[in-house]
C-alpha cells in the first residue's frame, strides 16, 4: 500500500471518531481531560491520549468508551 | 498459518479481550504468555485486572521484569518506525511488547495500529514475532480450535 492509500484510512478513521464522539460530554469534561480525548479523536493513540489525561491506558479507555468513540 | 506457542500480551489487547466472555480460550492456543511491567501498570480496572489475576494465578502469565537492554531496543524500534511516514506513533509499551515478542520468537497480540501497521510493512524487525489482534486471533482460533460461538461479551 502506497502512503496515499494509508493517509486514506487513516482519515476516513479520523473523521469516524469525529462523527461518533459525544461532543456534549466531551465538552463537560475538564480541560485536561477534553484535551486528551481530542488528541485521540485526531490520531488514534490510546497511550499518548491517556498520559496527556495524566491516566493509564486502561483508565482512559473508559473514558473513550463513554465519549462514545470506538474506533 | 502456524502459532508460536507462547505469546506477549499489550495493555490495549488484554482491555479489550477481557471484555469477552471466553477469554480463557487464549489458554489453549498458547501454552504461556508474557507482558512486561511497564504494560501491566497501565491496566487498572476491574475487568482486565481480573482477566490478568485469572492467567497469573493459574501459572500462566508471567510479569517480565523491565531492563535497559529491553528500552534500548525498543527505542530504537520507534526510531525506525518514524523513518516511515506510513506508520503511525509506536509508543514505548508497545515498542517493549514487541521487542519482547521478537526475543522470545512469541506472538504479539495487540490492538496498536502503529505496531500492526509497521508488521505490515518492516516485517523482518519483527523476526520470528508474529503480530495478531484480538480480531485476527479469533479467526486462527475457531480455524484451529472450533471456538467462536459466545466469544462476544
Amino acid at each position: 500500500m502506497s502512503s496515499e492509500e494509508w493517509e486514506l484510512i487513516d482519515g476516513e478513521l479520523r473523521e469516524l471518531r469525529r462523527r461518533e464522539a459525544d461532543w456534549d460530554y466531551i465538552r463537560g469534561l475538564p480541560p485536561k481531560l477534553r484535551e486528551a480525548i481530542e488528541v485521540y479523536i485526531e490520531t488514534g493513540d490510546l497511550w499518548i491520549s491517556a498520559k496527556i489525561a495524566g491516566m493509564t491506558a486502561d483508565e482512559f479507555n473508559e473514558i473513550r468508551i463513554r465519549a462514545g468513540i470506538l474506533h | 498459518m502456524s502459532l508460536p506457542s507462547t505469546c506477549v500480551l499489550d495493555a490495549c489487547f488484554i482491555i479489550d479481550w477481557s471484555r469477552w466472555r471466553r477469554r480463557h480460550l487464549i489458554k489453549e492456543i498458547f501454552s504461556a504468555g508474557f507482558m512486561p511491567e511497564i504494560t501491566l501498570r497501565e491496566v487498572i480496572t476491574e475487568k482486565p485486572l481480573r482477566a490478568l489475576r485469572e492467567l497469573i494465578l493459574d501459572g500462566w502469565l508471567t510479569v517480565y521484569p523491565h531492563s535497559r537492554e529491553l528500552e534500548e531496543e525498543a527505542v530504537s524500534l520507534i526510531l525506525d518506525a518514524r523513518r516511515d511516514p506510513r506508520i503511525p506513533r509506536i509508543d514505548p509499551p508497545e515498542a517493549l511488547c514487541s521487542i519482547l515478542a521478537r526475543r522470545l520468537g512469541s506472538a504479539l497480540l495487540t490492538e496498536n495500529r502503529g505496531i500492526i501497521r509497521a508488521y505490515w510493512l518492516m516485517r523482518e524487525k519483527f523476526s520470528p514475532a508474529i503480530v495478531l489482534n484480538s480480531l485476527r486471533l479469533q479467526k486462527l482460533g475457531k480455524k484451529a480450535y472450533g471456538f467462536n460461538r459466545g466469544m462476544n461479551c
